[in-house]
């Protein structure tokens, strides 16, 4: 088998294990996949490096959420309606000195 | 959760439900934290463009239409807030000290965690980890959803927002770097 022009069972199979990882969640496919790699070496192989890179990206530390999330999502909450609200009353106090102003000059003239 | 639920969830948020807040914090900290952290490689970046993330989810949630599914929808959101959250940052460290800040911070383990390990294993683990600093964030990022989240490519380009072909190139290129590092490993052993 040329590694450029795969036989076509084997162009399946290494599209599902390269880019199908989730389509193994189906029983018939995943079966199929298993009878091929049972008669396949090469395809084999690919399967081995591909879950090698899997669990070693896996074992990766990874730290645990911080506890305090939810409090830090409720104070981004709050303070963003905050400056909704002082922009809100920002605008209805430069609205009303504007008009405010327009009074007085009208009464001016 | 299935996708009915988070379609669910997301039109609470419309509606301003506070407890819908608390729930999608609670069923999407693990997940937004730990895509941020692998982007970013460092904890309290990855806190931080978590809570924004959240937050854009919360405030935004008004503007899903259900063209996407719930789930991905949020995912969007996110992964747009956590690489924008490293833009930023590189913005304003070239901006500041005129250099380029680290690629991603240092994520090894804690000192008594690397007694317990083998000295072999700690030392590739960090080699993966440096192979994993060359990358980009957007392909750690597609790493993260592909092998940590086994999400298929029809849902990581909806997510991304990437074509099928340019995401299929990106996946076997980080794979190729990365497997060439484990390769590395193990010649040198």
């Amino acid at each position: 088998m040329s590694p450029v022009e795969p036989a076509p069972a084997c162009a399946w199979a290494l599209e599902i294990l390269l880019e199908g990882r989730d389509r193994l969640r189906d029983p018939d496919t995943a079966r199929r996949l298993t009878a091929h790699l049972e008669g396949c070496a090469d395809c084999r192989r690919v399967q081995t490096a591909e879950r090698r890179l899997a669990r070693a990206l896996a074992a990766g530390p990874l730290p645990a959420t911080p506890a305090d999330l939810l409090l830090r999502v409720k104070a981004l909450v709050r303070r963003r309606r905050l400056l909704r609200r002082l922009a809100v009353t920002g605008c209805a106090a430069a609205l009303f000195g504007v008009a405010w102003g327009l009074v007085t000059v009208l009464r001016l003239i | 959760m299935s996708p009915e639920e988070a379609d669910q969830l997301l039109r609470r948020c419309q509606q301003g439900d506070e407890a819908a807040l608390a729930e999608l914090v609670r069923l999407y900290q693990d997940r937004l934290f730990q895509l941020a952290y692998r982007a970013l490689g460092d904890a309290s970046l990855a806190q931080e463009a978590a809570a924004d993330a959240l937050l854009k989810v919360w405030s935004k949630a008004g503007q899903w239409r259900g063209d996407a599914a719930a789930n991905t929808w949020i995912y969007q959101v996110a992964v747009r807030t956590v690489l924008d959250a490293r833009r930023r940052r590189r913005r304003w460290s070239e901006r500041w000290s005129g250099a380029l800040p680290e690629a991603v911070a240092d994520g090894r383990p804690e000192p008594a965690e690397q007694l317990a390990r083998g000295e072999h294993e700690r030392a590739r683990e960090q080699r993966l980890h440096e192979a994993l600093r060359q990358l980009s964030e957007e392909d750690r990022v597609l790493l993260h959803l592909y092998y940590f989240e086994d999400r298929g490519l029809p849902e990581i380009e909806a997510i991304l927002g990437v074509g099928r072909a340019t995401l299929k190139t990106r996946l076997a290129r980080a794979r190729q770097r990365l497997r060439a590092q484990l390769e590395d490993d193990d010649e040198s052993r």
